[in-house]
């Protein structure tokens, strides 16, 4: 029988008929004809094969099971704790943060949370309640380790290692140490074990910070280099884990450089400045190098599958580092298709996430301190460069009375109010767009103190205007577009277009009263 | 014969099915409890995209602009053209910038078929320094190509370059002097001068010292602060740059005695009645010999108990703070209070505030 004559035969077996229903006691007890059963057997000698080369991994995967393990990633938080609420649609926030990681660890297996570095955007006392709320949030949210940033040296590591004691979050740097001998409890690598079947796979954790971020005389911080410093860690390590996980606080392109000349990193997460990491995820090899965005305004999660090794090693029984590479993840590289299944995950935190209340209730205690600290009144001020002082928007309005009628119905006029409402009034990083003149001595101080210099008043877009109230000038007023992007920036106004807001504030540009 | 198809096929399918469905299965529920569906697309194509007839294509010739060197505050303006390469309207629905140092203004938000429009960027280097890179996004109804990423980059020079940009005086003990010193320098040709130097806390002097190859030398010397506790300030510097004719540099630091403790206050927030809720306090030894002799805390709804010590290098314990069920509704006054063998600091107080809701 030759293969043509042996398919046709096949082909006219009866699973190739119009498939009729038929009552259910017509199944039982019938042998199978000696055609029907080689039709079965040959198909599955014909699809086994086929199966196999299309999905060669899945029939390697069902010998040995995959034991899967996720990477959850975020950092440059930057001192941004939530979405102030000023436009719709403001991404990030621990709250959300909270909720979307609690949601996650229930569908992702052995999740391991991670924090690049940078708590705050800068220092003072602000900051530093900034630092203690960020670093108690990452604790609730179960983050394992933070790598220290260069705003982290800035803010003090002395603080952040009394901190991370409170919050039993481990601070990692594999290059940063300290000129003089003091024990700040920073690790140069953290090992993570993960138990399965009785089985033990274990992860390592390294962190660098580029020098290139350090001042160059910063404290009694030394920030050696950071490929040196790797291969002297790894020397010792690279027998003692099977997965190793870099946080690369650099660029891009530092980032790269180092999952260039040390390929035993699975996984790089990387990034400065960068505040979209969709768009600079990169392949270096077998080497993921992933950005983490700015302002912790997404998550990133990108999950491993591993096999097990059926070996003894040591008395222990190891699962080895045979990385399965997640669905589609090539492609998406080369940008030749869209995987929906891929899993490296970039999630940006809208607002479809809710607020977890335990983050919303440690957000109440930020603020909280802040008013018991009296930021706002305590705050440094100095004289305005003009030498000139605020007046309040009354002395205005004896003068200007129909613009001052008009000014009270703007949005401008209840800006002190929206505070009040959202409970940010003691927040000097809010006040400074909803009052007047708030860093100068004679600007806003206290509701209770200076009242006359809440809102966005007159003062606020023109200046300071004792001198034009002493003696009306030529030239007092002047305003440029521009002076609106102080407040009207992106994050805060991301809508903002002069023409249109314009609209909504336009007042006569002369009304004077004789 | 048709007897038999019904079993033949479910045989059939049995087989062929036990190769397939593990596995789809697996990845079936991956996606179910993906949120990525709800994620934005990242910028990707479709494979091998069947681009209808009347589908508009966006282009740009130079998606990538670098701007070179820039001073600091300085603003940059730069103008992307692109064309509508594909036989559709190109629709741009908006332009996002991901930073608010950058704004975009678009020529037009409709384009016909072969036509060019141009987006208008300006970068304000406001208080960058160093290199950066930032986006833009065009989102349009290009099906192939919905977001697409633009990119401006350079670097911004600092005309008064500070260093280090912040002085951390770190953990001072109290009544102990201490100096820094601040490296002034012009990154151009401007022969830098200091004009004036002020400083906003009484306790912290600031005075030029003579100049060295590195630049302008200033001197900062915190003394005689007597008060326990964390400190902030600021170093403002004038000078006869034109750029930054006024420069601040941050100081901040802590004034330590025998004992630091780490919060200061303790704060519970709002707890619901019933609950039970742990704090810990971490108690630093900055002298040798010092020991926590006791510890008291009111009302008796709380409790504490020490659990950890260290002795050696860094001698501190963790102190934890129960707050108990039996916590009665009303506002949380409570205090801890650490006896200590310290002549300086025999009593150490940290308050513990709060509200217990009802349920």
């Amino acid at each position: 029988m030759n293969s043509i004559t042996l398919l046709k035969f096949l082909f006219s077996a009866p699973i190739f008929h119009h498939y009729k229903v038929k009552p259910s006691s017509h199944l039982i007890g019938h042998p199978l004809s000696l055609r029907s059963i080689l039709m079965v057997t040959l198909l599955s000698v014909i699809f086994f094969p086929i199966h196999n080369a299309i999905c060669e991994e899945q029939v390697e995967h069902q010998g040995s099971p995959l034991f899967p393990f996720h990477i959850a990633f975020s950092g440059e938080e930057n001192g941004y704790l939530e979405p102030c609420g000023c436009s719709e649609r403001q991404l990030g926030g621990l709250p959300r943060r909270h909720t979307l990681l609690s949601t996650l660890k229930r569908s992702r297996e052995n999740l391991i949370a991670l924090s690049l570095g940078d708590l705050s955007g800068d220092v003072g006392r602000q900051n530093e309640i900034k630092t203690e709320i960020t670093m108690n949030a990452l604790s609730q949210m179960g983050y394992v380790a933070h790598n220290i940033g260069e705003k982290d040296i800035h803010m003090g590591l002395d603080l952040l290692s009394s901190l991370s004691h409170i919050y039993n979050l481990a601070l990692l740097s594999s290059n940063v140490t300290t000129k003089e001998e003091r024990d700040l409890s920073i690790a140069p690598y953290i090992i993570k074990k993960l138990e399965v079947d009785n089985s033990v796979f274990k992860i390592c954790i390294l962190g660098i910070l580029s020098p290139d971020l350090v001042d160059e005389d910063s404290l009694d911080i030394e920030v050696l280099d950071p490929i040196v410093s790797l291969n002297t860690v790894l020397t010792e390590l690279r027998s003692e884990a099977d997965s190793f996980i870099l946080l690369s606080h650099a660029t891009i392109e530092e980032s790269i450089k180092i999952a260039e000349t040390l390929p035993v990193f699975d996984l790089v997460i990387s990034g400065h400045s960068i505040d979209n990491p969709i768009h600079t995820m990169k392949k270096v090899k077998d080497t993921y190098v992933i950005p983490v965005g700015e302002k912790g305004k997404y998550l990133g999660v990108i999950g491993f599958r591993l096999k097990k090794r059926d070996e003894e090693r040591d008395g222990l029984h190891e699962i080895s580092l045979a990385k399965e590479e997640s669905y589609g993840l090539s492609d998406y590289y080369q940008q030749e298709t869209q995987q929906k299944d891929c899993t490296i995950e970039i999630m940006p935190l809208d607002e479809k996430y809710d607020n977890s209340l335990e983050i919303d209730s440690l957000l109440n205690i930020y603020q909280q301190r802040l008013k018991d600290e009296e930021l706002v009144k305590n705050a440094y001020r100095e004289p305005h460069p003009s030498g000139r002082t605020f007046t309040g928007n009354e002395v205005c309005s004896l003068c200007h009375n129909k613009i001052f009628t008009h000014w009270r119905e703007t949005e401008h006029a209840h800006a002190y109010e929206t505070l009040v409402q959202s409970g940010h009034q003691d927040d000097p990083e809010c006040l400074f767009c909803h009052t007047i003149g708030i860093q100068y001595r004679s600007g806003f101080k206290s509701i209770e103190l200076t009242p006359k210099m809440k809102d966005i008043g007159c003062e606020s877009c023109h200046g300071p205007g004792s001198a034009h109230k002493e003696s009306p000038e030529k030239g007092y007023g002047t305003v440029a577009a521009e002076s609106c992007t102080i407040c009207h920036e992106y994050e805060h106004s991301p809508h903002f277009n002069f023409d249109e807001y314009w609209q909504k504030i336009e007042h006569p540009l002369r009304d004077v009263q004789d | 014969m048709e007897k038999f198809r019904l079993p033949i096929f479910l045989l059939f399918l049995i087989i062929f099915g036990q190769f397939f469905f593990p596995h789809k299965l697996s990845v079936a529920e991956t996606l179910l409890e993906s949120p990525l569906d709800s994620a934005p697309s990242p910028q990707v194509s479709e494979s091998a995209p069947q681009v209808p007839e009347k589908q508009p294509q966006i282009s740009f010739e130079h998606p990538e602009f670098d701007f070179g060197k820039i001073f600091k505050g300085e603003k940059v303006e730069h103008i992307y053209a692109f064309e509508n390469q594909g036989k559709g309207v190109l629709k741009i629905s908006k332009v996002k910038t991901s930073c608010g140092c950058t704004a975009a203004v678009l020529s037009n938000k409709t384009i016909q078929p072969g036509e060019k429009g141009e987006i208008k960027a300006t970068f304000n280097s406001g208080s960058y320094g160093g290199k950066i890179r930032k986006n833009l996004t065009v989102f349009s109804n290009d099906a192939e190509t919905p977001q697409f990423k633009l990119v401006i980059s350079g670097e911004i020079i600092e005309e008064v370059a500070i260093n280090p940009k912040n002085i951390n005086f770190g953990s001072i003990y109290v009544g102990k002097e201490i100096a820094k010193t601040i490296t002034i320098k012009s990154l151009t040709e401007l022969n830098l001068k200091i004009i004036n130097i002020t400083t906003s806390q009484p306790f912290v002097k600031a005075i030029q010292k003579e100049q060295n190859e590195d630049g302008l030398l200033v001197q900062v010397t915190l003394k005689d602060n007597f008060t326990i506790g964390r400190f902030n300030g600021r170093i403002n510097l004038e000078t006869n740059s034109q750029r930054q004719p006024q420069v601040t540099i941050p100081f901040f630091g802590e004034v330590v005695g025998d004992i630091t403790t780490y919060p200061k206050k303790i704060y519970y927030g709002n707890v619901v009645e019933g609950r039970e809720v742990d704090q810990k306090l971490f108690v630093k030894i900055n002298k040798e010999d010092i020991k926590i002799l006791g510890a008291k805390i009111t009302p008796d709804f709380f409790s504490t108990k020490i659990t950890e010590r260290y002795e050696q290098k860094n001698p501190h314990c963790l102190i934890e703070i129960k707050l108990h069920k039996d916590a009665t509704v009303g506002t949380l006054n409570g205090m801890l209070e650490l006896t200590t063998n310290s002549d300086s600091q025999p009593l150490v107080q940290i308050p513990i505030l709060g509200e217990i809701k009802e349920s």
